[in-house]
C-alpha cells in the first residue's frame, strides 16, 4: 500500500511546492481575473445566494430571457448555496486568491459591512449607479448598499415592519385593533399580562445582534438610528433612549415578553401556547416565521400598520434584507448585469420575484399596481396585504450602515440586556455603549 | 512504579542500526508542513503587522495592532475567559472523563458496549442541532433545566443563558458534555495497556480498588495522561465552538473567547491584520503554556 | 522472540500467580456494582438524549418540531423531511464527499501518525526536540489566521481538486503524532524491541510487527479522532468547495439552516443521517478498541 501512495504523494506535493514559490506575493493578488467579456449567446454564470426563493426566481428569469424571441444572451446559471457569512468569506478569499468569485452575489444586510471595509466592496463589486439610472427615484431602499455614494446592490427585499396580531385573542380580551400609539398599546399589555399572563410583543434577549435588532426596529420606527447618512454615529440621542426605556418598561410590566430571539424554540412555545399574541416583525415573518412555526394557528393572525410613537416617528420600520450585487470585470459582468436588472427594475420581475419568493416590490409605484394591491393572504384571514404595505412603504425610514456595524452591535449588545433585565438605565446604557464603541472602533 | 515507568522509557533507545531511519518515519509531517504551513504562517505573521481586509495591498503599521490589543477591553476579557475555560477543561472535564473510562473498563460490565456508543454520541451530533436542544434546555422561561429545577425544589428563575456567570458556567457544561465520552476512549486505550498481571498483583498486595488505582493504573497512564491533558489545554485554549453555539460570546462578551475573538475580527470585521496580531499573540501564550504543561508531565523527559 | 510473555521480565509482579477471573468478580460488593450502573445509566441518558430528540422531531412535521412542553414520540409520524431532503439536495453528494474524505484521511494519518510517534518515542537523533517542538507548535497555530494566506497557496499552485485540498495538507496532524508517541511510550518495552532487532527485523518491519499489534486500541482511538476531525470540519471546506454538489455534510447542513426560513426540518433529516457513517465507524472500530493485547500477551 505505502509504496504506491506515497510515491503518487510525493509526486503531488513536489507539484505544490513548486506552485508555492510564486504564492508568495499575497500583496498582489485582488480583483478578478480577467477574461474575453461575453456580450451575446452562451454564458455561464455563477450565483451565490443564502436563500432557495432567489433560485427560484433567477432560474425563472433567466429561462424567461434566453426563450424570449431576440433575446441577447443564453443563460446557464450554476447555483451556490450556502450561508450569508460564508458566502462573503468566499467570496472575499476567492477574490484574494485572483479567482472563482461568483457572477451574481445576495449579500444580506447584516452582512454587507464586510464589503464596506478595505474597499472590498470598491474592488471586488459592479458600481451599479448607471444600471438603476432610468428608475433612480422609484427605487424604494438603497441607502443600505451604498459606500462612498455609490450603489454596489440592489435591495430584494423591501422588508416593512408591521404588527402581527393574534385577532380571536384580541377580540377575547376586548383590545382594539387600531390602538393608535405604542404608550397606549403598552398599558393594555400590561394590563392584559396581569389578567392572562399574556404579552403583546417580545424582546430578544439572546446574542448581541438579536438583542439589537429589536431595538432597531423600533428605533427607526421612532425616527431614529445608529449613523447619519455621512456614517456618523447618531445612537447617543433622546429617540434611542426613549425606545430603549420603553422596552425595558414594557418587559417589566409583561407587556412585552423576553425570548432568545424570534425564532427559535421559546419563541414557538410561545406563540404555540398563546403566551405571546402579538409582535412587531418585517413582512418576510408572515411566511418564514408564523407559517412555519405555528401552521395551526392559520386564519387567527392579522397584521397592521405599527403604532406610532407619541413622540413621532413612522409608521412602519425594516429588519432585514438582502442585497444583490454584481462581480465587476468579468466576462459574465454584462450578462449578469442585464439579469439583474430584468428581475429587479422591471414590473414583470418584480411580480416574478413575489410569487417565486415572496418578495415585496423595491419599486414605490408598484405599490399602487392592481396586481399586488389585489392579493390576499390566506394565513392571515384573507387579508389584502397591501391594504398594509403601502401606506407602510411610503412612510418607512432609511437604514444607513457602516463598515463598524458589528462593532457597534457587540458593544450595544450587553448594556441594552442589563436594561431589559432591569439592572440599568437606558440613558447609561446608551452612554456606555457609545464609549466602547468610540474606545473600540480602531482606526 | 515509578522504577517501572523509568525503566520503559528512559534507556534502551536504539543507539544503533537508526542512522536515517528517524527522520524518514517523521518526515511526512514536515514535508507538509514545509509545503503547506510555513509560508501560510510566515504571511500571518507579516499580516500582523498590517492593516489588511483581506483584498489589496496589506498597509504596513508596525506594532500598532499589538498595542491596540493590550488597551482593547474585550481581548482582555477573551483571555480571561479562555483561561477559565482551559482550567475548567483540564481540572474538571479530563479527571471526569478518566473516572468514566475506570467505570466502563470495569471487569465483567454489562451492556459495555451500550454505554461506549451512547458516550459517544455527543460527537456525532451536528453543531446545529447541539445549538438548538440547548436552547431549549438553558431557556429561562420555556428551558427543560428550570422546569427540572421548579419540578424538584419549586423554583427555577435562574437565566443560564443571559447572566454573565451563568453563561459561563453554561459553557462550561456544554464541554464537559460534548467531550467527556470523547476523552474516555483515549482513556480506555491507554486502560488496555495496562497488563493485567499488575492488578492482580497489587490485590495480593492487599490493595483495594482505590489504592490500586493510585498505585497501578495512575503511574502506568501517565503517558497517556500527559497526551490527554496536553492536547486538552491546547484546544480548549483555542474554544470556539461551543461558546459561539450557545451564546455567540454573550451576554454583551461574558462568554467570548480568544479563538472567537480572532474569528469575529477577521471574519465579521474584515480586520485580518489585527486577527492576526491576537493569532499571534494567542499562539505564543498557548505554545508556551502546553510545552510547559508538557515538560510538567514530563513528555520528552530524558531524550 | 521468546515464547513466553515478553514484558515481563521487566515487571516486580511478572512472578505472581495468576488470580484466575471469577474469583475477583464474585467478591465484588454488589451495592458498588449498582452505584456503577445507576452511574453509567444517568451519563446515558444525558449523553444520548439530545441526538433521541433529533431523531424523533426527524420525523415530525415542522410545525411541531417545537411543541411546549416537548413531544417525545413525533405523532404525527412523518417521513416527509427526508424525502424532501434527498429530492431537492444533492444530500448523497454531500455523504459521499464527506465520508471518502474523512476514510481516506483517517487511514493515511493513521500510518503516518504512528509511524511518526514510534521515531518520536524511541530513537534517539540529532535536532529531535527541536524537531518535536516544532510539530507540537503547530497545535498552537490558529487556524483563522492561516485560513487565507493557505487557500491562496492552494490556488496560486493550481491545486484545484476538493479532494487533494481537502485532506492532503491534513494527513499528518501533530495531534496525532504527539498522541502515538505517549501510546508506543507507554505499551512498548524498548526490551521488545532489542529482541526483535536481535533476530535481525528491519527498523520498518519492527514497526509493522511488533509496534503496530501492541498499538491497537491506540490506533482505534487515532482512527476515531481522525475520521471525526475530518468529517465534522466546516471552516477549511467553507473556503475550499463552491460546487454545493460536492459539499461536505457540514456545509450543506448550514446552507439549509443559513436560508432564509431556517429549514430546521431539513437539517433534522440531515444531521441523523450524518450521523451514521460515525457511529458504524465507531462500531467498526469497536474490536479495536476494546481487544487491546499488551505487551505482557504478544507472542512471536
Amino acid at each position: 500500500m505505502t509504496g504506491i501512495s506515497r510515491r503518487t504523494f510525493l509526486r503531488r506535493t513536489g507539484m505544490v511546492g513548486g506552485g508555492l514559490l510564486a504564492s508568495a506575493a499575497l500583496t498582489a493578488c485582488g480583483g478578478s481575473s480577467g477574461g474575453q467579456a461575453v456580450s451575446s449567446g452562451k454564458v455561464d454564470l455563477g450565483v451565490w445566494t443564502h436563500d432557495p426563493g432567489y433560485v427560484k426566481t433567477f432560474t425563472e428569469m433567466a429561462k424567461k430571457l434566453t426563450d424570449a424571441p431576440g433575446g441577447k444572451y443564453d443563460y446557464n446559471l450554476k447555483f451556490t448555496q450556502a450561508d450569508s457569512e460564508a458566502l462573503v468569506t468566499r467570496m472575499v478569499s476567492q477574490g484574494a486568491a485572483g479567482t472563482g468569485t461568483p457572477d451574481l452575489i445576495g449579500i444580506v444586510i447584516s452582512v454587507f459591512p464586510r464589503v464596506m471595509n478595505g474597499g472590498i466592496g470598491k474592488q471586488l463589486l459592479l458600481d451599479l449607479d448607471s444600471t438603476i439610472a432610468p428608475v433612480k427615484n422609484d427605487l424604494l431602499r438603497t441607502a443600505p448598499y451604498t459606500i462612498d455614494g455609490k450603489l454596489y446592490a440592489l435591495e430584494s427585499d423591501t422588508c416593512l415592519s408591521v404588527l402581527y396580531f393574534r385577532e380571536d385573542e384580541f377580540k377575547k380580551n376586548g383590545i382594539p385593533e387600531d390602538v393608535g400609539t405604542w404608550e397606549e398599546l403598552a398599558e393594555i399589555g400590561a394590563r392584559l399580562h396581569q389578567k392572562t399572563g399574556q404579552s403583546l410583543g417580545m424582546v430578544s434577549t439572546g446574542d448581541n445582534t438579536s438583542v439589537t435588532n429589536q431595538f432597531l426596529q423600533l428605533l427607526l420606527q421612532r425616527g431614529g438610528g445608529y449613523y447619519d447618512e455621512g456614517g456618523n454615529l447618531i445612537l447617543d440621542s433622546p429617540e434611542a433612549v426613549e425606545v430603549l426605556d420603553f422596552m425595558a418598561k414594557g418587559v417589566a410590566s409583561g407587556f412585552l415578553i423576553s425570548l432568545p430571539d424570534p425564532y427559535g424554540a421559546p419563541n414557538t412555545a410561545a406563540l404555540k401556547n398563546g403566551k405571546l399574541i402579538a409582535t412587531v416583525m418585517p413582512n418576510w415573518y408572515n411566511i418564514y416565521g408564523l407559517q412555519s412555526y405555528v401552521p395551526e394557528q392559520k386564519g387567527k393572525w392579522r397584521m397592521r400598520n405599527l403604532p406610532r410613537f407619541k413622540g413621532g416617528g413612522h409608521i412602519a420600520s425594516a429588519l432585514g434584507g438582502t442585497g444583490f450585487a454584481v462581480l465587476k470585470d468579468k466576462p459574465g459582468t454584462t450578462a449578469a448585469t442585464e439579469l439583474l436588472r430584468q428581475t429587479y427594475l422591471t414590473r414583470e420581475g418584480q411580480l416574478l420575484r413575489f410569487q417565486k419568493g415572496g418578495f415585496l416590490p423595491t419599486l414605490k409605484s408598484l405599490y399602487q399596481d392592481q396586481e399586488f394591491l389585489s392579493t390576499e393572504d390566506e394565513y392571515l384571514g384573507g387579508q389584502r396585504l397591501f391594504d398594509i404595505y403601502t401606506p407602510a412603504s411610503q412612510d418607512s425610514p432609511t437604514f444607513y450602515q457602516n463598515a463598524k456595524l458589528n462593532v457597534l452591535i457587540e458593544a450595544l449588545g450587553g448594556p441594552m440586556l442589563e436594561t431589559l433585565q432591569g439592572k440599568k438605565k437606558a440613558a447609561d446604557a446608551i452612554k456606555e455603549a457609545v464609549a466602547a464603541y468610540n474606545a473600540k472602533k480602531g482606526g | 512504579m515509578a522504577a517501572v515507568t523509568e525503566r520503559r522509557t528512559g534507556s534502551g533507545a536504539p543507539a544503533r542500526g537508526s542512522g536515517l531511519t528517524p527522520y524518514a518515519f517523521i518526515s511526512p509531517f514536515y514535508l507538509l508542513y514545509g509545503l503547506f504551513m510555513v509560508v501560510p504562517i510566515g504571511v500571518g505573521l507579516y499580516l500582523s503587522f498590517t492593516e489588511w481586509a483581506g483584498l489589496g495591498t496589506p498597509l504596513w503599521i508596525g506594532l500598532d495592532n499589538y498595542t491596540r490589543l493590550l488597551d482593547d477591553g474585550s481581548f482582555r476579557t477573551a483571555v480571561v475567559n479562555t483561561l477559565l475555560y482551559t482550567l475548567f477543561a483540564v481540572f474538571v472535564v479530563v479527571p471526569t472523563a478518566l473516572l468514566v473510562a475506570q467505570a466502563l473498563n470495569a471487569r465483567g460490565l454489562r451492556g459495555r458496549d451500550f454505554f461506549r456508543l451512547t458516550f459517544f454520541m455527543p460527537v456525532v451530533l451536528s453543531p446545529i442541532i447541539i445549538a438548538l436542544v440547548f436552547t431549549l434546555v438553558y431557556d429561562r422561561e420555556f428551558g427543560l433545566l428550570n422546569a427540572a429545577l421548579r419540578g424538584f425544589f419549586g423554583w427555577g428563575g435562574i437565566d443560564w443563558l443571559g447572566e454573565p456567570s451563568w453563561a459561563k458556567v453554561s459553557v462550561m457544561f456544554l464541554v464537559l458534555w460534548r467531550w467527556t465520552g470523547y476523552l474516555t476512549i483515549f482513556f480506555l486505550a491507554g486502560l488496555k495497556n495496562i497488563p493485567r498481571e499488575l492488578y492482580e498483583a497489587a490485590e495480593i498486595d492487599g490493595a483495594g480498588r482505590v489504592r490500586s488505582f493510585f498505585t497501578v493504573t495512575v503511574p502506568m497512564l501517565r503517558p497517556v495522561t500527559a497526551f490527554v491533558a496536553v492536547t486538552v489545554l491546547v484546544g480548549t485554549a483555542q474554544i470556539l465552538e461551543e461558546p459561539m453555539l450557545l451564546t455567540k460570546g454573550g451576554p454583551g462578551e461574558a462568554t467570548l473567547s480568544v479563538a472567537m475573538f480572532i474569528y469575529r475580527e477577521a471574519f465579521t470585521r474584515q480586520q485580518l491584520g489585527y486577527a492576526a496580531a491576537a493569532g499571534v499573540v494567542m499562539f505564543v501564550l498557548v505554545f508556551a503554556v502546553g510545552r510547559a504543561a508538557g515538560s510538567l508531565f514530563g513528555v520528552g523527559k530524558g531524550r | 522472540m521468546a515464547t513466553r510473555p515478553a514484558g515481563t521480565a521487566t515487571r516486580p509482579a511478572a512472578g505472581a500467580p495468576t488470580v484466575p477471573a471469577g474469583t475477583t468478580r464474585r467478591r465484588r460488593p454488589s451495592g458498588s456494582r449498582g452505584l456503577l450502573y445507576l452511574f453509567l445509566v444517568a451519563l446515558t441518558v444525558m449523553f444520548a438524549l439530545p441526538l433521541l430528540w433529533a431523531v424523533t422531531s426527524s420525523f415530525k412535521p415542522r410545525g411541531d418540531i417545537f411543541t411546549y412542553p416537548p413531544q417525545p414520540l413525533p405523532i404525527p409520524f412523518t417521513l416527509e423531511n427526508y424525502t424532501r431532503l434527498l429530492e431537492t439536495q444533492p444530500f448523497w453528494g454531500w455523504f459521499l464527499t464527506s465520508t471518502v474524505v474523512a476514510v481516506l484521511s483517517t487511514t493515511l494519518s493513521v500510518f503516518v501518525c504512528s509511524l511518526a510517534g514510534f521515531a518520536f518515542a524511541k530513537y534517539r537523533f540529532r535536532g529531535k526536540r527541536m524537531l518535536f517542538d516544532v510539530m507540537f507548535s503547530s497545535l498552537a497555530v490558529p487556524f483563522a489566521v492561516i485560513v487565507v494566506p493557505l487557500f491562496v497557496v492552494l490556488v496560486k499552485a493550481g491545486v484545484t481538486n476538493v479532494y487533494f485540498s481537502l485532506i492532503v495538507p491534513w494527513v499528518a496532524p501533530a495531534f496525532g503524532i504527539f498522541m502515538m508517541r505517549q501510546y508506543v511510550e507507554q505499551a512498548v518495552p524498548d526490551s521488545i524491541l532489542e529482541a526483535g532487532r536481535l533476530d535481525g527485523a528491519s527498523e520498518f518491519g519492527l514497526f509493522l510487527r511488533v509496534v503496530v499489534p501492541l498499538l491497537r486500541p491506540a490506533l482505534g482511538a487515532l482512527a476515531v479522532w481522525s475520521f471525526l476531525n475530518s468529517y465534522n470540519s466546516f471552516f477549511w471546506p467553507l473556503i475550499v468547495v463552491s460546487d454545493p454538489a460536492q459539499y461536505t455534510l457540514p456545509l450543506g447542513i448550514q446552507a439549509l439552516y443559513g436560508a432564509e426560513g431556517r429549514q430546521v426540518d431539513m437539517v433534522l433529516a440531515g444531521s441523523v443521517l450524518a450521523a451514521v457513517p460515525s457511529l458504524i465507524m465507531f462500531l467498526l472500530l469497536r474490536k479495536q478498541l476494546l481487544d487491546g493485547l499488551t505487551a505482557g500477551a504478544v507472542k512471536s
